[in-house]
């Protein structure tokens, strides 16, 4: 899957994601770290995204919550576990942040200059497929996650 | 019940493992391998095939269980969601940048 140096590789329990951008290293860690800039890009197209609590440091948290066109409200909690500017950001997605440490996936994002521009680097890691069942049996979790992507994805088949 | 919940109990996965390694497997068959009851065993094989995990078909008073392969494995159903999402929300991330710069450029001018 190339195409203007974009690549997506799936193998095993990670998804990796490669792109590069015509910006600064500085300027692209930038639009990742700070609430302002995170809702103007953050929400698929048709959803609004409001920030409850944003803290970028190590081990910080970042409440939000987006909101559907279908009127649906998707919270969100995900925390910051190693920042280094402009480096990279790891952090853990924490599902609704209502449930205990249920942990849907990590994301490790990259950001190497390249010339003029970055290459970025994510990485996702998703637990192993007893880790999903046991959080599925416990909270349904998947179903949940699904039904929202899945919802996002027919929200954005409409608009191809 | 969907395929995550189905697998999430020891036997059945047990089950699963054992019919991927032989292809098919009648109800007896599977029941030799286990301690438990038949009845106990045959409501797991019907939690399997209603989830979708495991085929079944009747010969004569057999009934014959083969991994269902057409199901769509939720974990990378979920996957491809997850990772259309990520793909337009980097379009997305391109298109704001690319326009953060030129508004920083010209406010340089």
């Amino acid at each position: 899957m190339i195409k203007n140096n974009v690549e997506t590789i799936v193998e095993g329990n990670k998804v990796i994601y490669k792109r590069y951008f015509d910006v600064p290293t500085e300027l692209l860690f930038e639009v990742w770290s700070m609430p302002e800039h995170l809702s103007e890009w953050w929400g698929p197209d048709g959803f609004t995204l409001t920030t409850k609590s944003m803290d970028f440091t190590n081990g910080g948290i970042w409440e939000f919550i987006m909101h559907g066109p279908d009127g649906h409200d998707y919270k969100n909690k995900i925390q910051f576990t190693d920042i280094k500017e402009p480096h990279y950001i790891y952090y853990k997605h924490l599902g609704d942040g209502e449930g205990d440490q249920d942990v849907h996936f990590e994301s490790k994002i990259i950001f190497e200059g390249a010339g003029e521009g970055t290459n970025l680097t994510m990485e996702q890691i998703f637990p192993s497929k007893e880790e999903l069942e046991r959080v599925n049996e416990k909270y349904g979790a998947i179903e949940g996650a699904k039904q929202h992507i899945g919802n996002l994805s027919k929200y954005l088949e409409k608009l191809k | 019940m969907n395929a995550f919940a189905a697998l999430a109990d020891d036997t059945r996965r047990e089950i699963v493992r054992l019919v991927a390694k032989n292809g098919e497997l009648t109800s007896t068959e599977i029941g030799q391998n286990f301690k438990i009851s038949p009845p106990a065993i045959s409501h797991h094989l019907k939690v399997l095939k209603s989830a979708k995990v495991l085929n079944m078909k009747k010969e004569a008073q057999k009934r014959i269980y083969s991994l269902n392969g057409s199901s769509i494995n939720e974990m990378e159903d979920w996957l491809v969601d997850i990772v259309d999402l990520w793909n337009k929300r980097l379009d997305k991330l391109d298109k704001y940048v690319l326009k953060i710069k030129k508004e920083r450029a010209r406010d340089k001018k």
